[in-house]
């Protein structure tokens, strides 16, 4: 009866579980989740388009046009390895769940 | 009795005590198996067809798709197959990481199976308490890689993010934590009557069988037959490093149970030489995006077993033929004399056992309905299905 000691100790033992939706749980540095978009400093030159693996962005270089569809995304983070003025980059949120399919549209 | 007439149960394709869609076709005299008819196929996803259609790096997102699980050792065989086609050698620094990541997936693995095989004798309390500690495990790799699942951390020609020196301190100090707790697990595998009652004698897989199904990675080993192909034929840097190969003999549920713990005891071990011998340098080099015609197999110790690619190139951009083969397609077959012979309620935990992945297993066989015989897929039939 080796686990008795564990079944025991269980009661009197803090929960392991966070509360997670009154309590969010801090995200470490570097994590992948929704895009951060700086449309200053975009040049448009597409080269995250090109490297998308699921072709979610879609960039027209002359009417200034770049859009990313977070529904399709799969959060690799290969567009922001690629991009070369550092506008895009990934950001901390990863609570994205909505009713509007606008809500999943960067623009 | 024989097959015909034996009462048959289906287990499958949707049964809760099976988290993955397959179907197994069970004869049972009363209450005890006489033969299992495995038939697999529900979870194909047409994914080897899917990489001739994209690019070798638009492949390499693809392919961590394929299993939730051990989605780096797919990514780090896929890499090394392209590089080893586009003859490069990727930075020392970033051999290093793609072990040290490789490791840490098998370590999450087998402590996910440990829960597994606590579930399905109904011990839900190791089932809590193993998941609990994994999550050590879940942090260091989302803290490393920014994801929990998909690792992204191999890409052809390297990896993509360093371990710096206090995540490497960290990461230490985990592994310190995780051995504690596996030298507990050993103990309650080993000597918890509640568990040894259901694991021992039950599931019993001979040596002898394991060879003639070919059964491989810690099913093979718990058989006592010695197959890692980090030891048989080592890729990376797995040559330099210290470290044993664990098999046991008891040949039942327990010796696999032994053999996935031990081996995790052996994980922490690689991984602390890793961080020690990692030497400073670039993460990757830069791989061009013509890769030369050739073709190439790569093979690698996933967590369950031997993973296998064979990649084709014809020149351009992308692969003419990727051929996978996982660990749960080489160890399903050893079900049946496994399962022979046991009580039906034995079946869960004995399924269990083998650690299956369904979801990277399904593959397509053409079947004749009218006369029961299946079709050859040949060359010329695959060529005319390849879109250019």
């Amino acid at each position: 009866m080796k686990m008795l000691t564990d079944i025991i100790r269980n009661i009197i033992r803090k929960p392991s579980t966070g509360k997670y939706p009154y309590k969010k749980e801090p995200v470490p540095e570097g994590f992948r989740g929704k895009h951060i978009y700086d449309k200053e400093k975009c040049i448009y030159c597409g080269l995250c388009a090109k490297a998308c693996p699921v072709h979610t962005i879609g960039v027209i270089k002359d009417k200034k046009f770049w859009q990313l569809d977070l529904s399709k995304c799969i959060f690799c983070g290969r567009c922001e390895d690629v991009c070369p003025t550092k506008c895009l980059r990934l950001g901390n949120d990863y609570e994205l769940a909505s009713h509007k399919k606008e809500d999943f549209v960067i623009r | 009795m024989s097959k015909e007439d034996s009462y048959s149960i289906p287990l499958g394709p949707q049964h809760p005590a099976l988290i993955e869609p397959e179907y197994l076709k069970v004869h049972l005299d009363g209450e005890t198996i006489i033969d299992v008819d495995i038939n697999i196929g529900f979870m194909h996803r047409g994914i080897e067809k899917a990489l001739q259609q994209r690019t070798y790096m638009h492949d390499r997102f693809l392919i961590e798709k394929i299993c939730g699980i051990c989605s780096s050792i797919h990514t780090l065989s896929y890499c090394g197959a392209v590089e080893k086609l586009a003859v490069i050698e990727i930075p020392e620094r970033a051999k290093y990481i793609r072990m040290i990541i490789a490791e840490l997936e098998r370590l999450h693995s087998h402590l996910l199976w440990v829960g597994i095989a606590g579930y399905e004798i109904g011990f839900d309390t190791v089932f809590q308490l193993a998941w609990r500690d994994r999550e050590i495990v879940m942090n260091m790799l989302e803290k490393m890689s920014g994801n929990r699942v998909s690792y992204s951390m191999n890409t052809i020609g390297g990896v993509r993010r360093d371990i710096s020196k206090d995540m490497a301190e960290e990461l230490r100090k985990a592994m310190d934590k995780i051995d504690a707790r596996l030298h507990h697990y050993i103990d309650v595998f080993v000597n918890d009557s509640t568990i040894t009652r259901r694991t021992r004698g039950t599931g019993i897989l001979t040596g002898k069988d394991a060879r003639r199904y070919c059964a491989v990675g810690p099913t093979a080993r718990g058989s006592g037959i010695s197959c890692d192909i980090r030891k048989d034929n080592p890729y990376l840097k797995y040559s330099t490093i210290d470290f044993n190969q664990i098999t046991h003999k008891t040949l039942d549920i327990e010796s696999r149970a032994v053999v996935r713990l031990k081996e995790l005891l052996e994980s922490t071990k690689i991984i602390r030489q890793c961080l020690h011998m990692m030497p400073e340098g670039s993460l990757s080099v830069k791989v061009p995006e013509i890769i030369p015609e050739g073709e190439v197999i790569y093979h690698a110790e996933a967590p369950r077993g031997e993973i296998f690619y064979y990649v084709r190139s014809d020149g351009t951009d992308k692969p003419y033929r990727v051929k996978i083969r996982t660990p749960t397609l080489a160890n399903i077959l050893s079900l049946k004399p496994m399962l022979k012979g046991q009580q039906l309620a034995d079946m869960p935990v004995i399924v269990a056992s083998i650690d299956p992945c369904f979801s990277c297993t399904d593959r397509v066989t053409l079947l004749d309905t009218k006369t029961g015989k299946t079709k050859n897929v040949d060359e010329t039939y695959l060529k005319s299905l390849k879109r250019r």
